[in-house]
This record gives structure tokens, sequence and C-alpha cells, in this order.
């Protein structure tokens, strides 16, 4: 493995990031987006007394969870389809680079964006103690439970945007059959709310779903068989993604 | 440097490189010419190692490009077709960029890119966008590109196709200079450049090898070599008698305008008919004002290689 190539794509990845505005765009609305459900977390703790601490009301909330939805397809669109259409991957696949190398650098490049995104947030819980006109325990492990979570959810979601945009080399495509597949892994596990699936299939829906997954982590239970799901379908879709742009070469 | 066996390359239903070999030698410079679609680009892609053969095998430096391809990607500077760039970078960044990837670490980043940037003469655009670049300027940066880690091989795929008149020149000279030290192996389709920058070519046709040699080598084979163009005051008929009757005439066209007779002559090989021609027009007291003997270019040979089923 050479860390040099990886860490070489990985900055130039990040590099054509910010130097595009849709990083800025996603950045401005992202913030705007957690900054406004902190807010309405914090409102919810004003108008009554909640079973909850505000981190967990923040971390249940709709907006969060649309926001991811979006979060990474957008991400991920131009990562390999950028390259096809304007012929930059010959001139990248004929330097002396791995496929795997440069998977793994678009990856790494997409997810520090996304860690940098989310950064932000953590600063949320210490604004509310100043804020708060009672002195309020932090609860340190369920909200580092909560960050853990948006991270690995963040490395399934990319990993699938990043194999969907190494298929096509049009971007709206990309972001287009992205956003379709990371709602349907979304709204798969939520089905189990709607309806009453029979025990073999609620046990399979309720291991993928995100949803129930955000639930026991924010109350800090670290369910392994989780992560166990994260990592190893990550891992998957990326090993997927290097057989295809194997496959573009072979067949190009 | 370049050992290339019986190699094929079918793309879906369509056979673009048909089972060709050759080998280039270490300091050699070869002009790979064919018309569009004879499969220059592929075998070069399969070179730098882009894309796999169907079937044989093709060797640079000793490494095979299918199965030690890192190995032969460090020896290899490939420049693409259609320059592709990354546009949001300027030329220093991306230089940087392409130089570290390809393994040149330390300060030598910084000198790679100072020489392949006065080399290519890029110097007075370095902070430049690639976005904001012409052309020309785009093509010599994808050149310095292809320079940056100082490899053995060069494969230039059409190098100065866009450029301008002075920039072809400054190319064409560049690429002489570099001959000895590196292997270059490069196609193109304007042929005066070949003549005057390679020491050896391969010409490519519907996906075969149909000639290679030197340039001075392959001019000789051509037929219309020695032919000669005459015009002078004369009938038709009494010329072309009086032509044929040389004994040493192939073949001869006339076309008669104002009392003028333009004939066309093709020698048999190896002749040169200049001196008899003179004498003829000197015996029957024919006004000369024309007589010149066909200089055979590359193109020539170009065109009746790659021409020859049409006939």
């Amino acid at each position: 493995m050479n860390f040099n190539t990886i860490r070489v794509i990985l900055q130039r990845e990040l590099r054509s990031l910010f130097l595009s505005p849709i990083a800025y765009m996603l950045a401005f609305f992202y913030l705007l987006i957690t900054g406004f459900t902190f807010m309405i977390s914090v409102q919810a703790l004003n108008e009554s007394p909640r079973d909850f601490t505000v981190m967990e009301i923040f971390f249940q909330n709709f907006f969060i969870w649309i926001a991811q939805l979006f979060i990474m397809p957008v991400l991920t669109m131009r990562s390999f389809s950028e390259e096809y259409r304007l012929g930059t991957f010959e001139g990248l696949m004929t330097a002396p680079v791995r496929d795997w190398e440069v998977v793994l650098a678009k990856y790494l490049a997409v997810l520090a964006f996304y860690v940098a995104l989310w950064a932000p947030t953590v600063l949320y819980q210490f604004i509310f103690q100043i804020v708060a006109v009672t002195p309020t325990p932090l609860s340190n492990g369920p909200v580092w439970c909560n960050y853990a979570m948006v991270l690995m959810m963040g490395m399934l979601y990319a990993a699938l945007g990043l194999m969907i945009s190494s298929l096509t080399h049009n971007q709206i495509v990309a972001v287009l059959v992205s956003l379709v597949s990371t709602c349907m892994v979304f709204f798969l596990g939520l089905l189990n709310f709607f309806f009453n699936p029979p025990g073999a299939i609620r046990d399979v829906l309720s291991y993928i779903s995100v949803f129930e997954h955000m639930e026991q982590f924010g109350q800090g239970i670290v369910n392994t068989r989780a992560l166990v799901f994260y990592a190893s379908a990550s891992f998957m879709l990326l090993l997927v993604t290097q057989k295809i742009i194997e496959s573009k070469r072979w067949r190009a | 440097m370049i050992e290339v066996n019986n190699l094929v390359k079918r793309y879906a239903g369509v056979e673009a490189v048909r089972g060709i070999s050759f080998s280039v030698s270490p300091g050699e410079i070869v002009g790979f010419l064919g018309p569009n679609g004879a499969g220059k680009s592929s075998t070069m892609k399969i070179l730098s190692c882009f894309m796999p053969a169907t079937s044989g095998t093709a060797k640079v430096a000793g490494f095979d490009t299918f199965t030690h391809s890192i190995e032969v990607r460090q020896r290899i500077g490939y420049m693409p077709e259609n320059v592709p760039l990354y546009t949001e970078l300027t030329v220093d960044e991306f230089l940087r960029f392409r130089a570290q990837l390809k393994g040149v670490t330390g300060k030598k980043i910084k000198t790679r890119v100072a020489e392949v940037k006065a080399l290519c003469e890029l110097d007075s655009v370095s902070k430049k966008l690639i976005s904001t670049l012409s052309k020309g300027f785009r093509q010599r940066v994808a050149l310095a590109d292809a320079m940056v880690h100082d490899p053995d091989l060069l494969i230039l795929d059409e190098p100065t196709i866009g450029l301008d008149p002075n920039q072809i020149r400054h190319v064409r000279d560049l690429i002489k200079s570099l001959g000895g030290k590196h292997t270059i192996l490069l196609s193109t389709h304007i042929l005066p450049e070949v003549e005057m920058t390679c020491s050896r070519v391969l010409i490519l046709n519907k996906g075969r090898i149909e000639a290679s040699d030197t340039p001075a080598n392959l001019m000789r084979r051509v037929r219309s070599g020695g032919a000669v163009v005459s015009e002078f005051r004369a009938a038709a008929d009494a010329a072309e008698k009086a032509i044929l009757a040389l004994g040493t005439v192939e073949e001869c066209r006339t076309t008669a305008h104002d009392g003028w007779v333009r004939v066309e002559i093709f020698p048999k090989k190896g002749e040169d008919v200049r001196e008899a021609i003179f004498h003829i027009c000197a015996r029957e007291r024919w006004d000369l004002r024309e007589l010149t003997q066909h200089k055979v270019t590359l193109e020539d040979v170009f065109v009746e290689i790659t021409q020859e089923d049409k006939e």
C-alpha cells in the first residue's frame, strides 16, 4: 500500500472540492439546517420538561435525516463521473497508482469533507450549557455515540454514492441515482414502523434500519451488530467500486 | 524499450488492433502513423497500461504492461489524445500534483516542475488556472505533465494537434532534443513533422502494421518516386511518342493547352529522365518552360500504403 499516493489524490480531491462553489453551498445549508434544528430542540425543552436531552432531540429530528439523505449523493456525484467526462481518468490511471488506492483516496476525501461539515455542531452542546439557566449535566457518552453513528451512516452513504458515480460519466445521473438508492436504504429500515412484517423480514429490516440504530446509539447503546453492518457494507461497496473502474478500462 | 508481440485489441464486435508486433530500442524516436481508426490510440493505450489487450503481450523496459503495470507506469510519460487536465487547478498546482502522483518526492518536485515548465515555455502561465488557458497552452501543459517524472519512454498521442505553426516547430525541436536520452513513440497526422523528427516510422492501417522503416527508405519505395513534370511547346502526340521512345519511361500522360503540352512522366524504377527530356526538347527545338522532378514526401508514402485497396 502506498500511503503517499493516497495522500496526494486525497489532497487533490479536497482542493477541487473546496475550489468549487458546491462545497460552500453545502456547508451553508448544512449549518443552516443543523443550527435551525438545534434551535427548535432547545425550544422544545423550553415548552415543557422532557425525558430526552437536547442532543437526543437534535439527532432524532426530521430535518437532520433529510439533510443526511441529500448530502452524500451531492458530495460523491463528481468523484468518478467528472473524471470520466473530462477524460482525466485516463491520466489518473496511467500514473503509477493502483485502482483501490484511487477508490480509497476519493472515499476518504468525501468523508473528510463530511466530518468538516459536522464538526461545528459539536459546539452546540457547549453553547447549550452556557445559555441554559439551570446547570445541565453533559451526557457525553450518548452524544459521542450519536456522532459515531453519524460517521458510520456517512461511511455507508459515501460508499454507495461513490459506487454509483463510478458507473456513469453523467453527474446528474449519478446524483439522482445515488439519492434514490440512499433513500431506499433509509426507508427500507422504516418499513417496520408502518407495517408489521413477519418475524424474519422484520429482523432483516431492523438489522439495516439506520433509524433504529440511531435510536440505540442515542441512548448510549453501542450495538456491535450495527457496527459490523456499516463497516462490512461500506467495504463491500468500495470493493464493487474498484471492480467497476477496473472493468471500465477493460471495455474502454 | 518496447516489445510488442501479436497484440490484439477487440472492442465489442470491432477488431481495432489485429495482431501487431514491433519493437523499439532505447533512444529511438518512432513515428506512429495511420489513418484515423487504424489502431494507433488503442495500441498506445495498451502500452500506457490504461487498458489491457485482448490477446498478445506488450512489454516496456522488460515489464509486462498487464502483469507489472505499476513498474511500467513508473517508466512512461503518456500524453493522451484529448489532453485531459483538471481545469480548476493552476498550472503549478497541476504539475505539482502530477509529479507527486508519479512518485517524485521532496526537493525534486520543485526542480522537476521548474524544468518542464521551462522546456515547454509555460513560465508565463504558472499561476493561471488551466480553465483560462488556450488550446496551445493546454497542449503544452499536458506535454510537461508527461515529462515531469523524467520517464524513460514518452508516449505522445498527437502532441501537436491544435498548435500554431510556431508552437509546432517548438514542440518538434523539443521532441528532437529529447531523443537519445529518452525513447519516444509519437503519433501524428502532420507528416513533415515525422520526416524531420523520427528515426523510424511505423505505418498502421486497419489494425495491422503495413510498414516499418526509416523515413528515407520508405520514400524510396514509393511508386511516384522520380516522377517528372514538364511543359513545352509541342503537339501532344508528338511529345508522347518522343518520350516513350526513350525506353526508360513506364507511363506518360499529356495534356495540351494553348499550344503548350504538359507531360507527367513516370520513369522506370531508379531512372532519372530529366536530362533526356531536355535533350529531346533541344533536338526538336521545342521551347521548354518547366522541368521538375516530383519530390517524394512521407505523405505520398502514407497515401500509397493506406489507400492501396481503394485503387
